[in-house]
């Protein structure tokens, strides 16, 4: 699955630093390297605070970077959104919450088009309407409120808004975090139709390495503000290299008593909190249960490659 | 509806269980009619016992749960049926009655510890003024329980934590001290309403062996509400599924997830995503949406998303009934899987 | 635990707390809120029709009807030198009304924007917006009024200045909690991810979601204008003496408050009724009543 065409979408080398009033400076990503291809879904996938809605929110073009930079078809983006806005959408965790509350899902879904001045009213409604019927919201259901429908439907209807433009890439935030299980497969699949069909290249966020692992066709990995380990999906959630993968995986709770390829790995138990970002070493060093002593001293780096692992002593090598 | 009261599935130890719950209805009043989020549910909990009810948003297990802890009463809402904590008519009690129970013998975790500790007060003074509802242990004891207890949970520094404000501690931690407060007064009933749903997953899986420990060393019963079935497949020993209020099926974990008879069951199970080696494979959806439980439809009230359905689905409503071959394991279903292959579903 | 982040302790904000938006617009009106619009309509119908129907000019003066009592004449009496009250009180209505909708609309068209601007940007222009305005509410409003109307002298122009200046920052303050809130909601991202212009999204998205507590705090806030005006009209530095106010009215009453109280009576009623009236309205749009409690203007 290793491709060779260009990214459309690239982050190459990307920190984000952010001040608080006492002038604490708190890295919530740091040297962050990723590509999106045309028709392919990369994976981000990480624990709470490991900066994957930072990188979502450099990719929308909702916070700057303040080292690295942001390219579009090889170019750097100058700017803020507009300059990636009718070509980089988004769609995010809480379904009814990405709607202004007081207008129609058609209202909501139409505006794109009203933005970016594409036909007349008429038009930009039968626009609306048609992306909606596609993503399955009928006419009738898209008259309503963002709070008189279901969560999936919401979901299906800013799926719509997304695409209404034909951008070429879709950053998905948690995209199905926040929905029930059956619904939640209802979306995996639409946005897996959009890959096919329109070619899209997608960033898939998300907390959850087995929602990753079915949709995606690459993972990376992110943890304490940086990529740990990316691949072809089926390299990373099979034989992953990084500990913290490897944890990660066997962390997913599964419905069967003895799971495949557990590595029984846990992390070690933890004096204090643990702030990774601060560690001189490997970000993982204070909890990996395979540390060195040589992890506390250099940083290791995330290596290009098929598969790679910012790890000295990666597994399965 | 449902002739008879149905007898649970998953049969408790001998002896009187420590919960009872039979036939319950609760019935909400809203603008649009009543709404019946538990529609004749019953279920036993046993000492030691984990039990989980698993289902999606609007199945009814919080209110289940929350009806069963005594936390909606009469007063809340139009409550039938019989819940017996130790042979005590819970729903008969009076407010005071239900308080004295609460943190002795009935004890709760939430979802999110952050709103259920105090902002201010340090943990361990927290964990002590819980132990103190005891009037035989004076404070040097309470303190040195308290240690014992943050020990317990798994708190390293118990001593230096003890000062701790709850905003100082990752959600993982926080949640231990939830647990730790929980089980201070030693209950005999632990409730936990997605105790890990806000948690980072590999936080998710101590907190869970957590209570697998507390639940082996203390012999406390457990109700674990999770829309997570694999939360529950791994750290529970008896299980309903609920869909609409109803139960849908009800047995032992391992009979009920690895051959689901009730044709919702199996679609849940089909729709999680799972990590398989050397495959990747999409989930297979449920088409349609729940129902509106304030006008469900008539007879199964999954029949209209089941691709199974026959037509006694849509007219007959079906009762849960214990399987022929496998006593303790109950669905309700007019058309189950026949043979289940015990491999297919669960990987 | 894990190598996360510090976890942000939960400050509580230095901004008023954002209205809970739980408005019972559409909703049935409670009879307190049928007597308040009641009292509201009868009063603007009576301004306006009442004078020209029954013909009487507020400042007309008759020794004749001097201290009369309310009857078929004077259907409330009139005062000391024999001028109707009602003509007097609905001609001092206009004013009231006049003064009171007229500074709310011009402090709200002033603070609004510049609250929703500042909590959209931030950084250095919400830091000089935050501190004009802390250094406004650093005086009491009264205060500040009082002096204001006295610099620049009496005229309507001038009081609804007076009244203006230390209003507009409470709608900044508000204007600017609420927006924050709003912006922590996803779909002001949303929008912004579309591409949608700033203005836009300030039109759009934003005014629309906050503008029922705007409302709410705007009806309050004409009652207060208005008894800002009483109170600047009732200390002679407010409208000029010959045009009739609720305010002047008491104020040249008040010697005559133990023999004819009606002649402070009938313009404290309308003041009373009306700031009353606005208030219970403002409900309509608000469960939680002010909404900017302890940032009053």
């Amino acid at each position: 699955m290793t491709t060779t065409t260009s990214p459309v979408l690239e982050v190459q080398g990307g920190g984000v630093t952010f001040r608080d009033a006492d002038r604490n400076e708190f890295r919530a990503i740091d040297a962050v390297d990723l590509q999106l291809r045309r028709g392919e879904i990369l994976g981000l996938v990480g624990e709470s605070g490991c900066g994957k809605s930072t990188t979502a929110r450099v990719l929308m073009g909702l916070q700057r970077l303040t080292s690295g930079r942001v390219l579009l078809d090889g170019a750097p983006v100058a700017g803020g959104r507009r300059s990636l806005a009718p070509r980089v959408q988004a769609i995010f965790q809480n379904p009814a919450g990405s709607f202004n509350p007081r207008r129609s899902l058609l209202d909501s879904v139409a505006e794109p088009l009203r933005v970016w001045k594409q036909g007349n009213a008429t038009e930009r409604r039968e626009r609306a309407l048609e992306e909606l019927a596609r993503v399955g919201i009928s006419p009738q259901m898209a008259q309503r409120r963002p709070s008189e429908v279901s969560g999936g439907q919401c979901q299906r209807a800013a799926i719509a808004r997304a695409t209404v433009l034909r951008p070429e890439v879709l950053i998905c935030d948690e995209p199905v975090s926040a929905l029930d299980v059956s619904i939640q497969a209802q979306i995996l699949e639409l946005l897996a139709e959009l890959r096919e069909e329109q070619g899209l290249a997608m960033l898939f966020i998300s907390h959850d390495l087995s929602v990753v692992a079915t949709l995606c066709d690459r993972t990376a990995v992110m943890y304490a503000g940086t990529v740990v380990e990316q691949g072809d999906t089926p390299d990373v959630t099979d034989r992953p290299r990084h500990p913290y993968t490897a944890i990660l995986h066997d962390s997913v709770p599964t419905l069967a008593p003895s799971a495949s390829a557990a590595t029984g790995l846990r992390m070690r138990p933890a004096t204090g909190t643990v702030d990774g970002r601060a560690e001189p070493g490997c970000r993982f060093a204070a909890l990996c249960p395979l540390v060195q002593d040589d992890c506390r001293a250099a940083r290791p780096d995330l290596q290009p490659g098929a598969h790679t692992a910012a790890c000295l002593h990666p597994l399965g090598a | 509806m449902s002739a008879a009261v149905p007898t649970p599935a998953v049969l408790p130890e001998p002896g009187e269980p420590l919960l009872r719950v039979r036939d319950l209805v609760v019935e909400f009043r809203t603008a649009n009619g009543p709404l019946r989020a538990v529609d004749g549910v019953s279920l036993d909990v046993a000492r030691g016992q984990r039990v989980g009810i698993v289902g999606e948003s609007g199945s009814g297990k919080s209110v289940l749960s929350r009806t069963a802890m005594g936390l909606l009463g009469r007063k809340d809402a139009r409550i039938s049926g019989e819940i017996t904590f130790r042979g005590r008519d819970l729903l008969a009690m009076s407010d005071k009655q239900r308080r004295e129970l609460w943190g002795r013998e009935i004890a709760m975790v939430f979802q999110d510890p952050l709103s259920s500790l105090h902002p201010i007060t340090p943990i361990g003074q927290q964990i002590v003024e819980t132990l103190r509802r005891d009037p035989a242990l004076d404070k040097a004891k309470a303190r040195a329980r308290a240690l014992e207890l943050l020990d317990l949970v798994g708190i390293p520094q118990a001593e230096r934590r003890f000062r701790s404000r709850a905003h100082e501690l990752s959600g993982g931690m926080r949640q231990r001290v939830m647990i730790a407060i929980a089980v201070a007064n030693s209950p005999s009933l632990l409730f936990a309403d997605e105790p890990t749903t806000a948690l980072d997953v590999t936080v998710q899986a101590r907190i869970l062996e957590l209570f697998d420990e507390l639940c082996r060393e203390l012999s406390i019963g457990l109700v674990m509400v999770s829309h997570d079935l694999g939360v529950v497949a791994r750290h529970t020993d008896a299980v309903s599924v609920m869909y609409a209020g109803r139960i849908a099926e009800q047995g032992r974990v391992d009979d009920v997830l690895r051959s689901p008879r009730m044709r919702y069951t199996s679609a849940l199970l089909a729709a999680i995503p799972r990590i398989e080696p050397g495959r990747r494979a999409l989930p297979r959806p449920i088409g349609g949406l729940p129902p509106d439980l304030v006008n469900p439809p008539a007879g199964c009230r999954f029949a209209p998303r089941c691709a199974h359905a026959v037509a006694a689905c849509t007219d007959q409503v079906p009762v849960l009934e214990p399987s022929a071959d496998v006593p303790d394991h109950a669905f309700a279903c007019w058309n189950p899987t026949e043979h289940p292959d015990r491999t297919e579903v669960a990987r | 635990m894990t190598a996360t982040a510090p976890v942000p302790a939960p400050v509580p904000t230095p901004e008023p707390r954002p209205a809970r938006r739980r408005s019972r617009r559409g909703g049935r009106w409670t009879i307190a809120e049928r007597l308040s619009a009641g009292w509201l309509v009868l009063l603007v119908g009576g301004m306006l029709l009442l004078p020209a129907l029954r013909g009487i000019d507020p400042l007309d003066i008759g020794a004749e009807s001097r201290f009369a009592k309310p009857g078929a004449e004077h259907w409330l009496g009139a005062d000391n030198l024999g001028r109707d009250l009602l003509a007097r009180a609905l001609d001092g209505a206009q004013v009231s009304v006049l003064i009171g909708v007229g500074s709310v609309l011009i402090a709200a068209l002033i603070g609004v924007p510049l609250g929703m601007l500042s909590a959209y940007y931030g950084g250095p222009v919400a830091a000089v917006v935050s501190f004009v305005v802390d250094v406004i509410l650093a005086f009491p409003g009264l205060v500040l009024a009082l002096g204001l109307a006295s610099f620049l002298g009496a005229s309507v122009t001038n009081v609804m200045i007076a009244i203006t200046v230390p209003m507009f920052p409470v709608f900044v303050r508000l204007a600017r909690a609420q927006t924050l809130a709003l912006l922590e909601t996803e779909y002001l991202e949303a929008s912004e991810v579309i591409g949608t212009p700033v203005l836009s999204i300030m039109r759009r998205d934003v005014l629309p979601n906050i503008a029922e507590a705007i409302l709410a705090f705007g009806f309050v806030s004409i009652g207060r204008a208005i008894l800002i005006e009483g109170s600047l009209s009732f200390l002679g530095i407010g409208v000029p003496r010959t045009q009739p106010t609720w305010g002047g009215m008491i104020n040249e009453g008040r010697i005559y408050m133990t023999t004819d109280p009606l002649l402070i009576l009938v313009p404290g009623a309308f003041l009373l009724l009306t700031i009353l009236s606005l208030n219970l309205i403002s409900d309509r749009f608000l469960v939680d009543g002010d909404p900017v409690t302890g940032a009053r203007a």
